[in-house]
């Protein structure tokens, strides 16, 4: 069907449409802040938004980080005990392939504009706990991190710091899901 | 006004063999077989409503969907992952390659919706990528589709209009122009510290560089400005017949250096099958023919040859 359509001038004129249509819309979407942008998206949006051309290539941008960033759960269990559970990290040679996924996610639930994501998320390591065998009270979710310093003499960064930002009291029908 | 209409036919609409629609469906099968299993190991995690985000978000005035917010058991999520799996499959072997790539494409997108806040930019690339499979006709040649058609011609490429491969050529050109955009208007790729940086946040770092490659301020320098000067001139120059090898060569490099110390998942090998689009069809032709002959030479005891030449 594609070849007919290519064809044939109508062919060609509807897919002239459609490519000019779609290099447009993901220039508009790549166009930096602005009020042009935000005119032209009133037109393009629905369509980046239906064929998911919607794109970001800010890799490292503005700036790269200038903290390294970790976040553990603290897990409470009903026998007194505290385990602290890490966010699952693979090797370095395949697991990266896999693991980036969750670091990912760590650099979005530490913002506090994305609280949202909290609740669920102590959920989960309380299963996980739950899952080895504990009976889980309370989990507390900790932001870990530590400054990078500027390349050149000296050292290159600094301690780590550690401030816990969300704690969550459980009932035993959360923990099951319910 | 002739001109630009013969301009326009000439950049969109140009015959091409098939063998370069060949190749890239060839490479976005490999790399969309390794990004589907690489979400078996956090499938449940990320994607279930036990997970780590119980529902699929809001997406309120835009047109975005995603099936997994639709069908939310368990059944479905391991439904749509085998349909992914076996699409990914499919899309590598050219079998039903229209219809694997239609399927790949809609649950590659269910996926991304459902949990976008595990998403990078090499999981936005695929999905992007996804999207101009939709319209290659890449299993004309070296698939199954042709083999169960016409087993002579698994490597005759036919000719077919450019437009869907000139689509990917320019999304190539936008991606590192914003690139460049983007990182232009922060401190640290002005003052050309950003790369030493880049390089040792712990959480994304992947295999070891040198202290003394992050911790010198010329070298932190020139990988900065040098990753800029790479990055805008495939933006720009990729353009130029000459000078378009030399500037993908350094892109290869810079991705694969990328890829070696950063955990950017597959953002370096998307970006290298983007690149396949401007592979000329000869070089193409060339690459598959050679391949063929190589595994004709290569026979399992008591099975004939993998590929046979053709007559």
């Amino acid at each position: 069907m594609q070849q007919r359509l290519e064809s044939t001038s109508a062919g060609r004129l509807a897919i002239s449409v459609f490519v000019l249509f779609t290099v447009f819309s993901v220039v508009v979407w790549n166009l930096p802040t602005s009020e042009v942008k935000t005119k032209a998206l009133k037109v393009v949006r629905p369509y980046i938004t239906l064929t998911s051309l919607d794109q970001n290539w800010g890799v490292f941008s503005p700036d790269p980080r200038r903290i390294s960033i970790d976040m553990v759960a603290r897990v409470r269990s009903a026998d007194g005990t505290e385990e602290t559970i890490r966010v699952p990290r693979g090797n370095d040679l395949w697991g990266a392939y896999w693991d980036y996924r969750w670091w990912k996610w760590v650099e979005w639930i530490r913002q506090d504009a994305q609280n949202q994501l909290w609740k669920p998320a102590a959920l989960w390591f309380a299963r996980k706990a739950a899952s080895e065998g504990k009976k889980p009270t309370q989990v507390t979710l900790v932001r870990r991190w530590y400054d990078l310093l500027p390349p050149g003499p000296g050292p290159s960064r600094g301690p780590w710091h550690e401030y816990s930002f969300y704690t969550l009291t459980l009932t035993g029908s959360e923990v099951d899901g319910g | 006004m002739n001109r630009v209409v013969d301009a326009w036919e000439r950049f969109w609409f140009t015959p091409v063999e098939a063998s370069t629609f060949v190749l890239f469906r060839l490479a976005f099968g490999l790399v969309a077989l390794g990004y589907t299993i690489s979400l078996a190991p956090a499938l449940f995690a990320f994607y279930s409503d036990d997970g780590i985000l119980p529902a699929q978000p809001k997406y309120t005035g835009t047109l975005a969907w995603g099936l997994l917010g639709w069908f939310q058991s368990d059944g479905a999520l391991i439904a749509f992952y085998f349909l992914l799996l076996i699409s990914a499959i499919a899309l590598l072997v050219g079998f039903q390659t229209r219809v694997a790539a239609l399927v790949f494409f809609v649950c590659v997108i269910s996926f991304g919706r459902r949990n976008p806040w595990v998403l990078n930019s090499g999981d936005l690339l695929v999905q992007v990528l996804a999207f101009y499979m939709l319209f290659m006709p890449a299993g004309l040649a070296v698939s199954l589709d042709r083999w169960l058609k016409e087993p002579r011609g698994l490597f005759d490429f036919p000719v077919r209009a450019i437009w869907p491969l000139r689509l990917v050529q320019v999304q190539v050109s936008i991606l590192y122009i914003a690139a460049v955009w983007a990182k232009v208007r922060g401190t640290t790729w002005n003052d050309g510290t950003a790369v030493s940086y880049a390089f040792r946040i712990e959480d994304v770092a992947r295999l070891p560089v040198p202290g003394f490659v992050t911790d010198s301020l010329v070298l932190a320098n020139l990988m900065t400005f040098g990753t800029l000067a790479v990055e805008l001139s495939i933006g720009m120059l990729v353009w130029n017949r000459v000078l378009r090898p030399w500037v993908l060569l350094l892109g290869v490099g810079l991705h694969l250096g990328i890829d070696y110390a950063v955990r950017v998942g597959f953002f370096s090998y998307a970006v290298l099958v983007a690149y396949v689009a401007f592979v000329p069809p000869d070089v193409a032709r060339s690459f598959l023919l050679g391949a063929r002959d190589r595994l004709s030479r290569v026979s399992i005891p008591g099975l004939p040859a993998l590929v046979r030449k053709s007559e």
